[in-house]
């Protein structure tokens, strides 16, 4: 019987377990009873790599990386003829190595966006903290304002929510400014 | 999010849970897209992701947890403390201020207690794929859990298709993909030996039953107990960092984990109690009835008594216990792992 080997969610002691569709074990360490589901990804063998065919006849296209070997596919992304070792597969989608080297910096490839900046929490933040200490609103303010015009068009999380975070900064930092602008007024005046 | 990402194939499939503090170790949610999991973990300026392709998933595991339990004793202690206060508010000339404080505070504990009861016990879940294992942190209660599961796993078996365990069962025996998992678990948990085990629980234990006897013998009336007992509260803190610092807890039975965390909270519990009571009746230049006080001090005695005693002696029972048995791994498992790990 094959077997599949799990780590106890609690104190990750390793558990050896009989394969089955959903299977249970006792850690013997902490006593945790910890339940596994297993899916058919785990009995099955990983793919061997493959190698990129060498051109036989001149006129074959060739890969962009290795120009001594066929190209069998073309980068979704850049459209460069790539062999079949330079073939990245990634969810159906072929890929190269640059593009998703880049992809992963700039955020241009789905799958590889790991992670972004929620520009608007910055500016709601910028002008909402600082009334805590007013004073540094002076400075604060016209920066938060300028900070939302700047950054107005960035993605604002995964489902690039509404932008109501940026209008209620702008709207904020005006009326800091305005507040501040008066006040100097009145002492100029005075 | 960039222009290739559909986010209209997101549907949400649990709700935000929060890790711990909101703000410092951000708020989780799981979405399920048309090929894969989405794990969002939102801090307060940024948000990350995590992708679990239904076609990678080998596994997932799922375990309860004890930390809601302690939860729960920790909000009934804040309510209980809040309530104390209150009273001492009542009872104490010029003080009337903790009368709301108190009340308000309590109030909120016993809401936030409710709510912590209703949602059930706590779990831990991970997904295995080939090359990792990792936490599902939007997933915190069991009953949530247990749903999310049973919704994931259709998903994914009908991605993969059903597991073939008559094949499984008659082929070789061997273990599927070992050395992943073992890659990332040996080098997350450096386990403490079995004598470090020993002597900090036995230290740790001895500690809590002399922190439970000083201010017993504080209230006879011997003296210099009050001294002692904050040498004994400081020694006890340090035992407590030596013990978190070198892991022991993952060498514990639950039992042993239970005992120990109840010792804790009894003794953070009875300091803060002590500091504060000793601050408010300063500021109120009162003293309190030598009953009340002497009773919440044999209260917390007590049970910092009652839970080393029952550590020491769960303890010395385990220690006259055989280990665990390790698991069997059949022969034909055993030789087949080297030609698993290589791959």
């Amino acid at each position: 019987m094959n077997h599949i080997r799990v780590a106890c969610d609690i104190c990750t002691t390793e558990l050896l377990l009989a394969v089955a569709p959903s299977t249970e074990a006792v850690c013997p360490v902490c006593e945790t009873r910890v339940g596994v589901r297993v899916f058919a990804a785990a009995a099955k063998e990983m793919a061997p790599g493959q190698t990129g065919e060498k051109l036989v006849v001149d006129e074959q296209s060739s890969c962009f990386y290795h120009p001594a070997k066929k190209a069998s596919v073309t980068c979704q992304h850049c459209g460069r003829f790539l062999c079949s070792l330079c073939d990245i597969d990634m969810n159906g989608r072929h890929l190269c190595s640059g593009c998703i080297e880049s992809g992963a910096d700039t955020d241009k490839v789905a799958p590889l966006t790991s992670g972004i900046t929620c520009y608007d929490d910055i500016a709601l933040s910028l002008t909402v903290l600082p009334i805590l200490l007013f004073y540094f609103t002076f400075l604060t303010a016209p920066a938060a304002f300028v900070f939302s015009l700047w950054h107005w068009r960035k993605p604002r999380g995964f489902f690039n929510r509404v932008r109501w975070r940026f209008v209620v900064a702008i709207i904020l930092s005006v009326i800091q400014m305005g507040f501040w602008v008066s006040l100097l007024s009145i002492w100029v005046l005075l | 999010m960039n222009k290739d990402t559909d986010v209209s194939q997101y549907r949400k499939i649990t709700g935000i849970r929060t890790g711990g503090i909101s703000l410092l170790s951000g708020r989780y949610r799981l979405y399920a897209g048309n090929d894969h999991f989405l794990q969002v973990r939102k801090m307060p300026y940024s948000e990350t992701y995590r992708r679990f392709f239904f076609s990678d998933i080998q596994a997932i595991s799922l375990s309860r947890t004890n930390s809601g339990f302690f939860t729960a004793g920790i909000l009934c202690f804040l309510a209980a403390y809040f309530g104390l206060l209150a009273i001492l508010g009542y009872v104490l000339p010029y003080m009337e201020v903790l009368i709301y404080i108190g009340g308000i505070c309590c109030g909120i504990s016993l809401v936030i207690l409710m709510v912590h009861v209703a949602l059930g016990p706590t779990c831990k879940c991970h997904v295995y794929t080939a090359v990792q294992r990792e936490p599902l942190m939007a997933l915190a209660r069991i009953n949530q859990a247990k749903r999310t599961v049973a919704l994931m796993e259709a998903a994914i078996r009908e991605a993969q298709g059903p597991l073939d365990v008559v094949d499984a069962e008659a082929g070789p025996g061997r273990i599927l993909r070992p050395a992943a998992h073992r890659r990332a678990d040996n080098g997350s948990v450096r386990r403490p030996t079995a004598a470090q085990v020993r002597r900090e629980m036995t230290v740790f234990f001895w500690l809590l039953v002399f922190n439970g006897v000083i201010p017993i013998l504080g209230l006879v009336g011997l003296p210099g107990m009050l001294g002692l007992s904050w040498v004994l509260y400081g020694l006890t803190c340090v035992c407590i960092i030596v013990m978190e610092t070198r892991q022991i807890r993952v060498a514990l039975t639950r039992r042993l984990t239970n005992l120990a965390l109840m010792g804790t909270l009894c003794l953070l519990g009875a300091l803060v109690m002590d500091v504060t009571f000793k601050v408010i009746l300063s500021f109120a230049q009162a003293m309190l009835p030598w009953g009340l006080q002497g009773a919440l001090s044999l209260g917390f005695s007590t049970a910092l008594l009652i839970v080393s005693v029952r550590g020491l002696a769960t303890f010395s029972r385990e220690k006259r216990l055989p280990p665990p048995a390790p698991q069997a791994i059949p022969a034909s498992a055993a030789e087949a792992e080297p030609v698993a790990e290589q791959q």
